[in-house]
């Protein structure tokens, strides 16, 4: 119950902080992916199956709080988190900066397919509300900004493992990077 | 392996459901990181429009000051005896309009940020469909759902929004202004007859509940016109950037 408690309050901290602080900086700033690379890391490079399910209450979060970009981002971030489990256990390695690019590229690309279908139904009843260019900028700049910042997350990956285990948030015995 | 994971879903859920009581204590964390990225927004902004600005735009834009100074000028003249006739009327009185101040807590992902969450709720007063203003009367948004301490606002430039508007042209063309790509509006079905030019001002119409006439939504930056068709449309250009604001006000529904 400690470790659940201690993985909310963090995703909370950092689904404020991005909802908050960055979505208000200007440029490509705003598109800082925080939340999701953050479970793409703990679910690809921690082995932390709770990465997974950051990502999908992450898109219940923005629904529930009407301030989506897209239509029905939950399950847009759902199909993301169904991405990063399977590539993280089956087919990416956790070890190298290759399998998590890896990783983190197939659950933006998971998530933009499902953004795509989920948009190309509307745009049947309503093709003006629907604009291709803001769905481009999204997915170019949602991908660089993730690499970016899983990039800093492995370069940082001792001080994290050693923060997520003073807080309980992985076991003490635990060595899997 | 499952149950952290459900746990947090669960935990999250919860907080989102009794946000109402949870508002409080995370607004305290939400305000100064929303005012704080809003401040280095505003303070950058030039830094990042530098590049996309050519000469011939800043020549446009140079002209464009030019003629809302002047109309600046005239505006202000209307606005001084528009004032001595309602004290005349008494219509200060009748339209003595309260408002609650709200800080932006969360924002939509993305440059074209359209929708914002703000600290007031049904506690407050704030009610579905009420206008969010900046703090010179410009029309930025509605709320779209409220709850005991908090409240969604859509801005107006959202594809999903549509708002009621008069233009301030010769014969007050009215209109529903609908939210369009590049944070722009579009006025469509506009009768041939009417004489809409660029840089006409728009304002709310009043034809819609809850949202009173006169709050300025934007200018008009392009009007399209074809001689066979029965309707020209325009282009308007929001004058309420949401992006660049850390406090709107919001029009409590006692002075609607």
């Amino acid at each position: 119950m400690m470790k659940a408690l201690a993985l909310s309050i963090l995703f909370l901290l950092l689904a404020i902080v991005q909802t908050s602080f960055f979505s208000a900086l200007p440029g490509i700033l705003a598109y800082a992916p925080l939340v999701i690379a953050a479970g793409i890391y703990l679910r690809q490079h921690v082995q932390e199956p709770s990465g997974a399910f950051w990502i999908v209450t992450f898109g219940l979060f923005l629904d529930m709080l009407a301030i989506p970009s897209f239509p029905l981002e939950t399950i847009s971030y759902g199909a993301a988190a169904i991405a990063v489990s399977l590539t993280s256990q089956h087919v990416f390695s956790n070890r190298s900066w290759y399998g998590l690019i890896a990783c983190g590229g197939s659950a933006i690309v998971a998530m933009n397919v499902t953004r795509a279908v989920i948009l190309g139904i509307v745009a049947l009843r309503h093709p003006e509300r629907v604009s291709w260019h803001a769905f481009g900028e999204t997915l170019l700049w949602n991908l660089v900004l993730l690499f970016v910042f899983l990039a800093i997350f492995f370069a940082f990956a001792g001080q994290i493992r050693s923060f997520l285990k003073t807080t309980f948030m992985i076991s003490k015995d635990r060595d899997t990077l | 392996m499952l149950f952290p994971g459900m746990a947090i879903a669960s935990i999250v859920i919860l907080a989102i459901f009794f946000r109402g009581s949870l508002s409080d204590a995370l607004a305290f964390v939400q305000r100064p990181l929303a005012a704080f990225g809003t401040w280095i927004g505003n303070k950058t902004v030039g830094a990042f429009d530098a590049a996309t600005v050519s000469p011939e735009r800043v020549a446009n834009l140079e002209t464009e000051r030019d003629q809302v100074v002047v109309d600046h000028a005239e505006l202000e003249r209307l606005r001084v005896e528009n004032q001595e006739l309602r004290t005349q009327l008494g219509f200060l009185d009748r339209r003595g309009e309260r408002s609650v101040a709200c800080s932006i807590v969360s924002r939509s992902i993305g440059p074209d940020a359209s929708a914002f969450v703000i600290d007031r709720g049904t506690d407050d007063g704030v009610i579905v469909g009420a206008p969010a203003i900046s703090g010179d009367g410009i029309l930025v948004g509605k709320v779209v759902s409220a709850y005991s301490g908090s409240a969604t606002v859509r801005v107006i430039s959202d594809r999903d929004s549509a708002t009621a508007v008069t233009i301030l042209n010769g014969t007050r063309t009215i209109g529903i202004a609908e939210g369009m790509s590049g944070a722009l509006l579009s006025l469509r079905y506009i009768p041939q007859d009417e004489r809409i030019q660029v840089n006409d001002i728009v304002v709310t119409s009043g034809l819609e509940s809850n949202v009173p006439s006169g709050l300025v939504v934007g200018i008009v930056n392009a009007v399209t016109t074809d001689a066979t068709a029965p309707f020209q449309s325009a282009v308007l250009e929001p004058l309420g950037d949401a992006r660049r604001l850390s406090v709107v006000s919001v029009l409590l529904p006692e002075s609607l």
